[in-house]
């Protein structure tokens, strides 16, 4: 029997198939191989991404660069004043300022006023008192 | 085993089609007997022997050796594909579907027709035994592998294929002798 089944060692697949079979497994790819032209997929997704990236940092350098000068060379109330709060704040605190002044304004006005008006009142008691003396000595030459 | 395998299977791993081809021309031969004489069809035997080495291929990144010959796990791969051929519509195949020219590579002069007789007989007989002594009595008796790569292939150890290679034996020869191949097939996957 073992000398019988050894006679089948000499069994042997159709030519034909052994080469379409190898050609075919040959060319196959492997599990795990990256498709054709994956890497240059990958080469050309990673260039967009890098070359958007790079703009994106580019427009926000610009971005910045020309806020900063705006804030701090050209127009130092412009960026304070975008923010409607700190304006409001801005706004109530000159209001308070111009009525205060106005306030000094009116009492040392009124001070002024009442010594003009003193001094006035004190040259017309002083043209009365002429005036009487002027009547006497009128009356003094008439009489 | 081929001169300078581990290096071919090194190179087979990384892809090397040249490497991977030799170990295809050694071991194209062994895995078509193994599945032929486990089928007994041609035509089937040359499809999955063609799915084994694809599926080798294919996953021969992810062979790892674990101190068994290349062959054993090959072996693995055909004996899986010949039990999911049983398992899907292949089953239970008749075996008035081999064909007389199944042995024309054997030769056929002289007076060897009456061994062709006794080899068409064996042949009919193999797939009537259990998988598993199908499996020793193709890797031992025809392979004329050792034991120890056969219990590689079989996940088993050298003391049970013994075991299995002895009862596979008588079991073929009281089959063969009996005659009893009259087409019935009894698979035990």
């Amino acid at each position: 029997m073992e000398q019988l089944l050894k006679k089948f060692n000499t069994l042997e697949p159709n030519r034909g198939f052994k080469e379409r079979s190898r050609s075919f497994i040959l060319n196959s790819p492997q599990k795990g191989d990256l498709p054709a032209g994956a890497f240059r997929q990958f080469f050309n997704i990673a260039q967009f991404s890098a070359a958007f990236g790079l703009v994106a940092i580019f427009i926000f350098l610009i971005l910045g660069g020309l806020s900063f000068i705006n804030k701090k060379l050209i127009s130092p109330s412009l960026l304070s004043g975008l923010d409607s709060q700190n304006l409001e704040k801005e706004v109530k605190n000159l209001d308070i300022q111009i009525q205060l002044s106005q306030a000094q304004y009116y009492e040392d006005s009124a001070e002024a006023v009442e010594v003009a008006l003193k001094a006035a009142s004190g040259e017309l008691d002083k043209a009365e008192n002429r005036n009487q003396e002027i009547n006497k000595l009128l009356d003094g030459l008439t009489l | 085993m081929i001169e300078g395998e581990k290096l071919h299977i090194k190179k087979a791993k990384k892809g090397n089609k040249e490497a991977f081809g030799l170990l295809y021309d050694y071991y194209l031969p062994k895995i078509y007997r193994y599945i032929f004489l486990k089928v007994s069809n041609e035509q089937e035997a040359e499809d999955l022997t063609h799915e084994v080495f694809f599926s080798a291929w294919r996953n021969m990144r992810g062979y790892k050796d674990e101190g068994f010959p290349f062959s054993s796990w090959l072996y693995r791969i055909a004996k899986n594909a010949v039990i999911d051929s049983y398992r899907t519509a292949k089953n239970n195949i008749s075996l008035s579907k081999t064909g007389e020219d199944d042995f024309k590579v054997i030769d056929r002069s002289g007076e060897n027709l009456d061994i062709d007789f006794q080899l068409e007989k064996i042949k009919k007989t193999i797939p009537l035994l259990r998988q598993d002594y199908q499996d020793v009595i193709i890797m031992r008796f025809v392979e004329d592998l050792s034991h120890e790569e056969i219990a590689g292939s079989m996940g088993k150890s050298e003391g049970a294929i013994r075991l299995i290679q002895h009862r596979a034996l008588k079991e073929l020869k009281d089959l063969y002798e009996n005659g009893n191949t009259n087409g019935t097939i009894i698979k035990e996957v």
